[in-house]
This record gives C-alpha cells, sequence and structure tokens, in this order.
C-alpha cells in the first residue's frame, strides 16, 4: 500500500466522520431544542410565565453559543432567523403576551425542526 | 476579520492537498472529466470562502468527495480500458498515410480550419504530415513524413553516447547531500573537489549538477561567473 493511497483512504475516513458523526449529534441536539420548546409551550398554556422564562433562559437563551454543530451544517442566515425568533419569544414571555407567544414558539418549533429537515438524507433534499 | 482569513487558509490549502493528491497529470494535461474537477473544485472553495454565511463545511465536504471520487475514477481507469475510453475518449485520426479523414473530422465538430490552425501552431504543413492524431485531451499530435522528419543519429547510423540525467548537487548555495549520495559521491571529498576548482565556500556556488558521467557543471555566484563543465576524478570525463 503506498503513502497516497494511506493518504485518500485516511482522507475517506475524515469524510465518513464528517457525514455521519456530526449528522447523528445534530439530530439528537435538535430533537432537544424541540422539547424545550415543547415544555416552553406547556408552560405558557398553563400561563405560568415565570417557569416559562426559566426554561427560556436555561434552554433557549445561549442557542447560538452552544450550537456549533447546528452553526457548522446549516446555512448562518437560517440559524440567524432562528435566533431571532428566540428573541421574539422572550419579549412576549416578558409582556405576557401568552397567545402571541405561543404563536411565536410554534414558528420556533417549525423554524428548528425545518433546520434538521435540511441536513437529512431524503429525495426532497436532494432534488 | 481573522475569519476570512482563516476560512481562506482552510480552504487553500485543502485545494493545494487535493490538487497533489489528484497527480501531477491535473497539471499538464487535462482529460475531459478533469477539467470539469478542476472548474468545480474552484468553485467549490471559491464561494464558501467569500461568502461568510455559508458554513466552512460546505466547501469542505464536496471537495473531499471530488477528490475520493477522481481517486476511484483513476484507479478503475487504471484497469480498465472500457472506462478509460468512457471519462477520457479515444485518439481520433484525422490524418491517415497522408489523406485527411473528412468523416472523422465531422464526427468531431471540427473544421478544415480548426486541423489548419493546429497544423500550423506545430509549424508543420498538409503535404508533410503521415498522420494526425487528435487526444483525448485536445491536443494534435503529428507524425511526419520521412522526407520531412529531422534527422537524427539513427539515420546516419552514428554510435552516440547514452543521455545522461544531471542531478543537481549544490541549489543557491546549499549542498544537497541525499543527490550527491545518489550520485554516488562523498559530500566532504566534493567538497574537496570544488575547492581544487577554485570554489572555495559552497555558499557562493549558484548551482552545480553531476551527471552519470560524473560531469560537473557549476556557476558561481559572482556577477561574471559563466556555467563551466569539468570532468570529475573517476569520472567518464576525467577518462576522456
Amino acid at each position: 500500500m503506498t503513502a497516497k493511497t494511506i493518504v485518500v483512504l485516511v482522507t475517506a475516513a475524515v469524510l465518513l466522520f464528517l457525514l455521519i458523526y456530526p449528522a447523528v449529534c445534530l439530530h439528537a441536539e435538535v430533537n432537544a431544542y424541540l422539547e424545550n420548546i415543547d415544555s416552553i409551550k406547556e408552560a405558557i398554556r398553563e400561563k405560568d410565565d415565570a417557569r416559562a422564562l426559566k426554561l427560556y433562559g436555561e434552554k433557549l437563551a445561549l442557542w447560538d453559543e452552544k450550537n456549533t454543530l447546528i452553526l457548522a451544517f446549516t446555512p448562518h442566515a437560517e440559524t440567524e432567523d432562528t435566533k431571532d425568533f428566540i428573541i421574539e419569544l422572550k419579549h412576549c414571555l416578558e409582556r405576557k403576551e401568552y397567545e402571541k407567544a405561543l404563536e411565536k414558539a410554534d414558528l420556533l418549533y417549525a423554524r428548528i425542526d425545518h433546520l434538521i429537515e435540511g441536513t437529512r438524507l431524503s429525495w426532497e433534499n436532494i432534488f | 476579520m481573522f475569519t476570512p482569513l482563516i476560512r481562506t487558509v482552510v480552504l487553500f490549502s485543502l485545494v493545494v492537498f487535493a490538487v497533489r493528491i489528484m497527480g501531477k497529470r491535473e497539471q499538464a494535461q487535462l482529460q475531459p472529466y478533469e477539467i470539469v474537477i478542476a472548474v468545480m473544485l474552484a468553485e467549490l472553495a471559491g464561494i464558501p470562502m467569500a461568502d461568510m454565511g455559508i458554513p466552512l463545511l460546505f466547501g469542505v465536504i464536496p471537495i473531499i468527495t471530488i477528490l475520493l471520487i477522481h481517486y476511484l475514477l483513476s484507479t478503475i481507469m487504471l484497469h480498465s480500458e472500457r472506462a478509460r475510453s468512457f471519462f477520457c475518449g479515444r485518439p481520433t485520426i484525422v490524418i491517415e498515410k497522408g489523406r485527411i479523414l473528412m468523416n472523422e473530422l465531422r464526427r468531431m465538430r471540427c473544421n478544415l480550419n480548426d486541423l489548419l490552425e493546429q497544423l500550423r501552431a506545430q509549424q508543420a504543413t498538409l503535404d508533410s504530415v503521415e498522420y494526425a492524431i487528435f487526444e483525448p485531451g485536445g491536443s494534435l499530435n503529428i507524425i511526419l513524413k520521412s522526407p520531412h522528419r529531422p534527422l537524427t543519429p539513427a539515420d546516419m547510423s552514428v554510435t552516440t553516447e547514452p543521455a545522461t540525467l544531471p542531478t543537481p548537487v549544490v541549489l543557491d548555495g546549499k549542498l544537497h547531500r541525499q543527490n550527491l549520495r545518489s550520485e554516488g559521491l562523498d559530500p566532504d571529498r566534493f567538497q574537496a573537489e570544488l575547492s581544487r576548482l577554485g570554489y572555495g565556500n559552497v555558499r557562493d556556488i549558484v548551482i552545480a549538477t553531476v551527471d552519470d558521467q560524473k560531469v560537473l557543471i557549476v556557476q558561481g555566484g559572482g556577477p561574471y561567473d559563466t556555467l563551466q563543465t569539468y570532468p570529475m576524478q573517476g569520472g567518464k570525463g576525467a577518462q576522456a
């Protein structure tokens, strides 16, 4: 086996790692966010803004700091948009606008779900 | 502002790495599929380099994929004649025994002006060409009729010395010990030989080469120094 073959095999292994590992982790990470949004929605429905804000602070506020994987695998414009949705949700919670907050949480859920949807292997994404 | 710099360094290094792995053929003569690869590599590296909104991996993953596809294709083509002709095409003879094959020219969507242009580029005239072949890479190679071919020692039945490969042993004042050893020379003895010839310090030499006949060609670093040829001790030149 020549040195070049070894380099190519290592490169192929790197590519496999780049394709498989982050995709698996990314899905886990995003699913955790979706669950957090569900919890926040539940708190909003119960009009428990204190719990909703606490959950927001713990789970969503540091979205862009904690999600290095999401940032690495999705267009940055989409993650910026998601950040905007998160901030809007916070404002609604602070103003106790429960209906609007619920609406924003739904939009945020769809937004984050869309982020991961783009990384899934499917015919729709290929074409 | 360091982000674009780092991204550029990463992508540039990756493309250089990819071209290095793809081998020398890419740089010299591109096959049709290699032209596609070259264009794609440039685009794939350029877009994430300029647009900070695109994740770096969107450039890295396709470049690595293309590199691997190329490696796979070249390995397949190394073993399969059919794959080679499918991906690279076949050479097309357009002049055979001095006759232009119009059907072949038309099949290649090539007109007589194109053919004449290519012949002129090779400083050949129609009547002097025995064979002209369009290679898959797009170049035209010609075989001249025997009366138009340059005279060679073989035509004259003259015996010539075998060609020699000069090995650079000093470049820009630096002694290349490994090259010296590959020529069977001892670095210390070589430096002594240089001193004997009036080159006291290796650092003052621009270039020195040695060939298999042990002929030394050397140029000093002085403003009026020119290339000088010396037979080395024990070499063929010395015997002569």
